[in-house]
């Protein structure tokens, strides 16, 4: 360690010492130390009474049901069957429309040696019964969706790539999978992926980690072409309202360090100088989405939280990285304000004609924040280039409303498909009364589309066949790609008995609306975290 | 993107400890249980403040273990790897509960929560000063708060706590500082330190 100077307050060493974790050279300096700061002094015994307190707390044994309840847990999952994903039962959705994957699965057979499972086995009556019958009362409940007016893409259904986290007890292992093969990404701290954004020219991946022994989330850039790593946050919270936003031209990301104080600021990535800068420095603030852009500058809607309600501001952001202090408050460098508005989500046409928005009363706690009160998400479509975020649009889950007591949406996840008209949401945090049996369903992921024509965004209807996430506990990640696909990754259902390590399985599903079920593709096995699939960033319109 | 398509065949991977019987792990198992099962409660409890929740994380932790005994490569290490286990646990739970039920209802229930063991004086007097400590535990962030349970509580050293949580020598003791430093202000609000 280096030397203690007059006025150093080593509080490390002070807790250090308690549990005997000093060298002889840190001891000695130290009692030096405490010989002469009375405030250390001061310190030292509050932290030893601290200790004295927490390990004085009287021993609860544990109700003495504990060990036959163990018993009975263990005794009533031990002839499991196969995991949900191959058993008959999960056939849904699949045999009556084989025909139309066979084009992608054809592709995994021409471009790749490696293994590659299914879901779908054809010819299974009972799965077929099952995913008619389901498709059917979804039908009953709600009138489906007519087909995407969406403008037509030239959509691969495939990832091109995937991260991977491969339990292997001492070391995990994190790869990055595409067409081109497996690249191992060394990166000091293991997690396992939630989130994954690719550039828009493809050539980098930004990635966080959920480190399931701390619960807190790290981030990285990574370029595929030589393997270059860039931390982009280290142990921060993980929230729903994180993002990686890149700009339309991919010369700078924008994300939100959410640091484990709850306090919140924007950053920037600019990979071509492999570094970032700071944005915003009032701890309130969140990335939202680019709003345009020119030669030298582009501009970045950045949203500060509130305990009531939040504000966004509009903010120029320069697309090279240099010598430039952060906005102290963004509301006195903004060219455009939006009360009220958190959040603003631009769907990926350019110019954007929609934007996704959240509002209501915000509240923070240990975990970050959230919506206490009033939070819904609207729907808000430009008017001459521009957004009405604060006050515009309509609601994205059309049929539920806020009840008199501020019950509402907590929080949900959004994210744009390529096309600018399909979207998903899933992870919804609803605090009020279900509409119905389960609606909105945190385990559900609705996949809607601005024009499609039935006026209402996202109701029961458009939920996911039931099937298609079933047996997992959380959906983790979603990707899409074009009007009609979707990459789940789907952590599964603690009772198939391998949870210690994350277990996860990356599926991929071609919607289908009506009485046609959805398709659904399998990754991976179990054993092993398929972490978030990375789409395309931009589909060709069909010629 | 024509021709960029992903694949992926991953096997099961291998784990590090040769096959055993049924049996075999039964009784590794047992002995695990019979040794940690009250500790492994108590940390739980300490990090959730919640009797009832407590002991239905500590019962899933040890199904869990169980089902994943084969990745248990030395019973010598099995405390740390059941610590581990429980702290994922506990973390899921939290992580999952944080919306199922309104905001402060924890506190509520440990409050009105009956304390189930009456004993002599001086223990109903332990127990007050107990919840006054849990209160303040509960203030913590819940990293700070584990850090300092595995430290204080389990009396483990920094390494020990690096791999339950998974965490380098050197940001434990971070780690453990600023959880001093933040219980330092949550006891000096309950009263009990300076």
């Amino acid at each position: 360690m280096s030397f203690l100077r007059p006025g150093d307050h080593p509080d490390e060493l002070l807790s250090d010492s308690l549990t005997g974790d000093l060298t002889d050279v840190e001891r000695a300096q130290l009692d030096a130390h405490l010989a002469m700061c009375p405030a250390c002094r001061d310190t030292l015994a509050a932290f030893a009474e601290q200790r004295r307190l927490v390990s004085g707390m009287r021993h609860v044994p544990p109700p003495r049901d504990l060990g036959p309840r163990v018993r009975a847990g263990i005794d009533s999952r031990r002839f499991l069957g196969p995991p949900w994903w191959r058993r008959p039962r999960a056939l849904v959705g699949i045999g009556a429309s084989l025909a139309s994957v066979a084009a992608g699965v054809l592709a995994f057979v021409v471009f790749s040696n490696l293994r590659f499972s299914q879901v779908a086995e054809s010819g299974s009556p009972q799965a077929t019964s099952t995913a008619s019958s389901e498709a059917t009362a979804s039908l009953d409940a709600s009138p489906a969706p007519t087909a995407s007016a969406a403008p037509p893409v030239a959509a691969d259904p495939n990832p091109v790539g995937a991260l991977v986290y491969t339990v292997e007890m001492p070391e995990a292992r994190l790869e990055l999978v595409t067409a081109q093969g497996a690249e191992p990404i060394p990166v000091e701290s293991h997690g396992t992926p939630v989130d994954a954004t690719l550039s828009p020219d493809g050539d980098w991946v930004a990635f966080s980690l959920f480190g399931e022994g701390s619960g807190l989330v790290d981030s990285y850039a990574y370029r595929i072409s030589d393997g270059t790593l860039v931390p982009l946050t280290q142990q921060g919270l993980d929230s729903p309202f994180l993002r990686f936003v890149w700009s339309p031209d991919g010369r700078v990301l924008a994300y939100t360090a959410l640091a484990q104080d709850a306090s919140a600021d924007v950053w920037l990535f600019y990979p071509g100088a492999e570094t970032t800068r700071q944005l915003t420095q009032s701890g309130t603030a969140f990335a939202g989405s680019f709003d345009g852009s020119d030669e030298s500058s582009a501009r970045l809607w950045v949203s500060v939280a509130a305990e009531s309600n939040a504000s966004s501001y509009r903010l120029t952001v320069p697309l090279t990285a240099g010598d430039w202090v952060p906005y102290d408050d963004p509301s006195t460098d903004a060219d455009q304000t939006s009360d009220g508005a958190f959040l603003p989500m631009l769907n990926p046409t350019i110019p954007a004609s929609q934007a996704a928005v959240w509002r209501g009363e915000m509240a923070r706690d240990e975990m970050g924040w959230h919506f206490a009160r009033g939070g819904m998400l609207y729907m808000v479509p430009a008017v001459d280039g521009t957004f009405d975020l604060g006050g515009g649009g309509e609601q994205v889950f059309s049929s539920l409303t806020i009840q008199q007591n501020g019950a509402a949406f907590a929080s949900a996840r959004f994210e744009w498909a390529p096309d600018g008209d399909g979207f998903a949401v899933w992870d919804t945090q609803w605090t009020g009364t279900e509409e119905g049996t389960g609606f909105p369903d945190p385990q559900r992921v609705y996949f809607g589309h601005v024009g499609d024509g039935t006026g209402e965004l996202i109701t029961a209807a458009q939920a996911l066949d039931a099937a298609d996430t079933a047996g997992a506990t959380e959906v983790v990640d979603v990707a899409l790609g074009g009007g009609q696909y979707l990459a789940l990754t789907l952590r599964t259902d603690a009772s198939q008995g391998n949870e210690f390590a994350p277990v996860a399985n990356l599926v991929l599903i071609t919607r289908h609306t009506g009485a046609t079920p959805d398709e659904v593709m399998a990754y991976g096995q179990d054993g092993v975290w398929n972490g978030p699939a990375l789409y395309p960033a931009t589909l060709e319109p069909a010629p | 993107m024509e021709g960029r398509v992903l694949s992926i065949g991953l096997g099961r991977v291998a784990t590090g400890r040769p096959a055993v019987s049924a049996a075999q792990d039964r009784a590794i198992f047992d002995r695990l249980f019979e040794e940690y099962s009250s500790p492994i409660h108590n940390y739980v409890l300490r990090m959730v403040g919640d009797a009832d929740r407590a002991a239905d994380i500590t019962q899933d932790t040890f199904i869990k273990a169980y089902r994943k005994l084969d990745t248990l490569t030395d019973e010598t290490s099995a405390r740390a790897w059941l610590y581990r286990i429980a702290t994922n646990t506990a973390i899921d739970e939290m992580r999952r509960r944080r919306w199922v039920s309104p905001m402060g209802s924890d506190e509520e229930r440990h409050h009105e929560r009956p304390d189930e063991r009456p004993g002599p004086e001086a223990q109903v007097i332990g127990g007050m000063l107990d919840e006054r400590i849990q209160r303040a535990l509960m203030q913590l962030r819940p990293n700070h708060r584990q850090c300092l349970i595995l430290s204080d509580l389990e009396d483990m050293s920094a390494q020990q706590i690096g791999e339950v949580m998974g965490l380098s020598y050197g940001a434990v003791r971070t780690l453990l500082c600023r959880a001093r430093g933040e219980m330092r202000r949550q006891l000096t609000v309950e009263g009990l330190v300076r």
